[in-house]
């Protein structure tokens, strides 16, 4: 990979063992901030885990994670969070118990208490989240009760709601309808520039509508990096994903 | 509901409450109404573990240790002071220093589940072998003698503030206990809605996500634990103003007690518990005078019935009804956090999965 | 020196004693994660099980070592079949149901038998050592302790039985679907466990006397013992009840038998502070 000049997040060497398996085997990232990467790959070659070691969920058995010149592997997730990573977990990671508005108001409220602002703007600040991701006539509804693809929007609300500097998104994807993964590629697009963005995801044709570069993840390690069109051409990709075995 | 039916719901209650205050000392005879403030002081206690198991998510094994802390540093200090009103305000701060730091603690300590109970459940036990064991001369703190299982029999009762001469009477006890409990639900009630609050039931409804949000849900458990501690000492003051303080208050009985009668007013609300446990008080209080019948026989039947067949509990269960009863065309919808899946929210590890005995390296691994 | 034998004797005393009341626990929470908090009461019920039979003429060793386990065993079943299956996978409302059981066996046992205490005598007399005397019941007792755990690990080691319940311990989709009834597992897990409460209730019984409240001193301790064992049958009870069993006779030794109990509950609280698994959440972790 070609080293970038001023990466907002970057790993060197970054290995995760469970008991005797290697799940990261030494991943070397970067991206640079306001940029939009992908990160594809098959089942089981380290995505998930991946996030969890940026967002202190996992502490990470070697190697180092960098955020904005400082290093945070192996802080707690609230710190990182407080950092300025916010993440859309692979399951949504909602409260089934309460409204869509007050999913979003948790978000505004602890950006509020980070930042610092005035508490009184807060009501408006959700007021005006809830409009750009048109959920809205969802507010009042009990999360737990919606449709998927409706959880899956009220959960980037909340996380882009915190305004964060990067922000992970784990296969958003997901479950969605056909409309509803256009209006995710065109919210993921405005934030681009503003915001820094890693995507996991599976949909090659939702990878084309948002991704200039993608990187390729494989048995834990980075098997390549480049331009959108280059990566799903590239033959050693497709195998990949078919399962065929490498040759090596 | 409707906002002009809330406020008339909450006019309503408070004329019904303000009525029970003033009135029931006109229709009860003075031994009924001493009990009745016995039931206002352990439905208080009710209350604080309907706040932290409820809405903090905190199943707390040892509640009553709080209580019996709050007794026994109130009788401690009315009879070294000889005045209350010091003493009321240290019943109220010791309890809820030593829920921060058994809360420091545990939830610094990570320890959560079961295993919040157990330890939880051992200070209990700790404070009951404690003052068991502290008959004989041995055991003074100033001018009380803690008595040991007899506890402090001669426990003052409180006067007016910094006016040692006027010492209350059992009525006016009443009238305090009785507008506590109201102030203090009312309190909840607005603590609820507060930032802080709404932080907590976050909490309770996922943690991790609260986490990934960057809140500090330590803090935020700690503070309502030991809110729960602070009102848990002031049932402890009442209690003791009514009977007297003896090491009981912290045996596995009231433990047990304030867990059921949560458990049958509805996980997640707190009228249901205060409702039920003053109820529940009354029913055993009637059978206990029956020949033959023990009423631990009754509680235990009625604990095991609720599991079983009203999980919910009795608040939300009446409340589906109600608004079936008010909507009767349109289909129910599934009810909102049922008690039952907050119950089972995070401590369930259902047998499908050996996580317990196999993965704690990955557990391990990522505890901070 | 004769003080010495007799302190290691009294710990080694104690140790069986707490492990013997923590086993019956630690068998149905190990295998279904279950806390049956009416475990307290289940040793109760084995204690008038000895008193009953040995009253109708049944020898105390028979009484102790069959009637018992094998009447509570089956009491166990019961409340298998009508209350806590319907409740598996739900932790808290299982403790919740077992508590109000407890409730309901106090109840029901003061109402029959009354408040009072019951005894039956210590057979076996007591051994000298040097000027020190010591009940040989008790040092009988750590020999039947060592032959229970034994038991226990050969059965889950080497019988098809024994299998059978680590195959459903360990993954019970899976034993599910080898064709393994799950539900039949933990009925006579349930009920194995509840003999062995009844057994603890049964040998105690000399010791201690039998009354209808006598279950709550005792399900606290075995409580804090399972836990601070972790999820390990044998070995979580084992070096539980070996580090508070000990303590708790050291400390009583040192001072009064009050600090020995508040020193053992520090120590568990200490101990899953440090380990919040249990020890066997940390160590010996293949163990059973």
């Amino acid at each position: 990979m070609t080293p970038i000049a001023d990466p907002i997040i970057e790993t060197r060497g970054l290995v995760m063992r469970f008991g005797g398996v290697e799940v990261l085997r030494g991943i070397d990232f970067g991206i640079a901030a306001g940029e939009l990467r992908c990160l594809v790959g098959p089942n089981g070659a380290g995505k998930s885990t991946f996030f969890k070691c940026l967002t202190g969920q996992l502490k990470p058995s070697a190697g180092e994670i960098r955020f904005k010149n400082a290093s945070i592997g192996g802080l707690p997730s609230m710190d990182i969070a407080r950092r300025g990573i916010g993440i859309k977990t692979q399951v949504p990671s909602l409260y089934d118990g309460l409204s869509a508005r007050e999913h979003v108001w948790l978000a505004v409220k602890r950006r509020v208490a980070t930042v610092g602002g005035l508490r009184k703007e807060v009501p408006s600040l959700v007021d005006q989240v809830m409009e750009d991701m048109q959920i809205t006539p969802l507010a009042n509804r009990l999360v737990g009760q919606l449709a998927h693809g409706q959880r899956q929007i009220v959960e980037l609300a909340m996380v882009t709601a915190a305004e964060p500097d990067l922000i992970l998104l784990d296969e958003p994807a997901a479950g969605m309808t056909h409309e509803e993964v256009e209006r995710l590629a065109e919210l993921v697009l405005r934030l681009r520039g503003t915001r820094s963005l890693i995507v996991v995801e599976h949909d090659m044709q939702f990878i084309r509508m948002i991704a200039r570069t993608v990187t390729v993840l494989h048995q834990g390690q980075v098997l390549m990096e480049d331009d959108a069109e280059t990566v799903l051409r590239d033959q050693r990709v497709r195998d990949v994903y078919l399962g065929k075995r490498e040759v090596a | 509901m409707t906002a002009p039916l809330k406020a008339v719901g909450w006019v309503a209650g408070l004329a019904l409450s303000v009525a029970a205050v003033f009135g029931l000392p006109h229709v009860l005879e003075l031994f009924t109404l001493i009990n009745a403030t016995i039931y206002v002081s352990m439905a208080i206690l009710t209350l604080s573990l309907a706040l932290i198991w409820g809405y903090g998510g905190i199943l707390c094994f040892g509640q009553a240790a709080f209580f019996g802390l709050g007794g026994y540093t109130y009788a401690i200090c009315a009879i070294n002071f000889g005045d209350s009103t010091w003493a009321i305000v240290l019943a109220m701060v010791l309890p809820a220093l030593v829920a921060a730091l058994v809360g420091y603690f545990i939830f610094w300590g990570r320890i959560g589940d079961v295993y919040l109970g157990v330890i939880t459940l051992t200070m209990t036990l700790i404070f009951l072998k404690f003052f068991n064991a502290t008959a004989g001369d041995a055991y003074k703190i100033g001018r009380a003698a803690l008595g040991g299982f007899n506890g402090i029999p001669s426990t003052p009762p409180l006067n007016l503030p910094w006016d040692v001469g006027t010492q209350l009477a059992p009525e006016d006890i009443w009238y305090i206990a009785a507008s506590l409990l109201v102030i203090l639900y009312a309190g909840s009630r607005w603590l609820l809605t507060t930032a802080f609050g709404r932080v907590v039931v976050s909490i309770r409804e996922n943690e991790k996500r609260s986490e990934l949000l960057g809140y500090d849900v330590r803090r935020y458990k700690l503070g309502i634990f030991t809110i729960g501690g602070a009102i848990a000492g002031m049932a402890g003051i009442l209690f003791a103003n009514c009977v007297f303080v003896s090491p009981t208050m912290f045996s596995l009985f009231y433990n047990a007690q304030v867990i059921i009668w949560v458990t049958v007013g509805g996980l997640g609300t707190l009228l249901g518990p205060i409702a039920g446990s003053i109820a529940l008080q009354m029913i055993v209080a009637k059978l206990g005078t029956l020949q033959g019948l023990d009423p631990n026989v009754v509680l235990g039947a009625i604990l095991i019935v609720f599991v079983l067949l009203v999980p919910k509990g009795l608040q939300p269960v009446l409340q589906d009804w109600w608004d079936r009863l008010r909507e009767p065309r349109q289909p129910a919808m599934p009810a909102p956090a049922p008690a039952s899946t907050l119950r089972s929210a995070g401590i369930e590890r259902p047998l499908t999965s050996a996580t317990t005995a196999h993965q704690p390296a990955a557990n391990a691994a990522s505890r901070p | 020196m004769d003080l010495v034998v007799i302190i290691i004797l009294q710990v080694i005393a104690a140790v069986a004693s707490l492990a013997l009341v923590s086993v019956g626990l630690a068998v149905i929470f190990g295998m279904m994660r279950v806390i049956n908090l009416a475990h307290g009461e289940f040793i109760m019920l084995g204690g008038y099980a000895v008193i009953y039979a040995t009253r109708w003429g049944v020898n105390l060793w028979v009484a102790m070592l069959l009637v018992a386990p094998l009447f509570v065993g089956v009491v166990g079943i019961v409340v298998e079949r009508t209350v806590i299956r319907f409740l598996y996978g739900r932790m808290i409302d299982t403790m919740l149901a077992t508590w109000g059981l407890s409730l309901l066996l106090i109840g029901a046992a003061t109402m029959i038998f009354g408040n009072t205490t019951t005894g039956v005598s210590a057979p076996l007399g007591s051994v000298t050592i040097g000027q020190y005397q010591t009940s040989l019941y008790e040092l009988v007792l750590v020999v039947i302790v060592v032959a229970v755990l034994g038991g226990l690990m050969a059965i889950l080691r080497l019988t098809k039985a024994g299998l059978i319940a680590r195959a459903t311990m360990q993954n019970p989709a899976m034993a599910a679907s080898l064709g393994i009834s799950t539900n039949t597992v933990y009925m006579v897990t349930f009920g194995a466990g509840a003999a062995l409460s009844g057994l603890a209730g049964a040998l105690i019984a000399p010791l201690s006397g039998v009354l209808p409240t006598m279950g709550v001193a005792y399900v606290a301790k075995a409580f804090i013992t399972v836990i601070s064992g972790g999820s390990a049958i044998i070995a979580g009870t084992l070096s539980a009840s070996m580090l508070l069993g000990s303590l708790n006779t050291l400390a009583t030794f040192v001072a009064t038998p009050v600090v020995g109990e508040i020193t053992l509950l520090f120590a568990a609280i200490v101990l899953l502070r440090i380990l919040p698994q249990g020890i066997t959440g940390r160590f010996f972790r293949r163990a059973l």
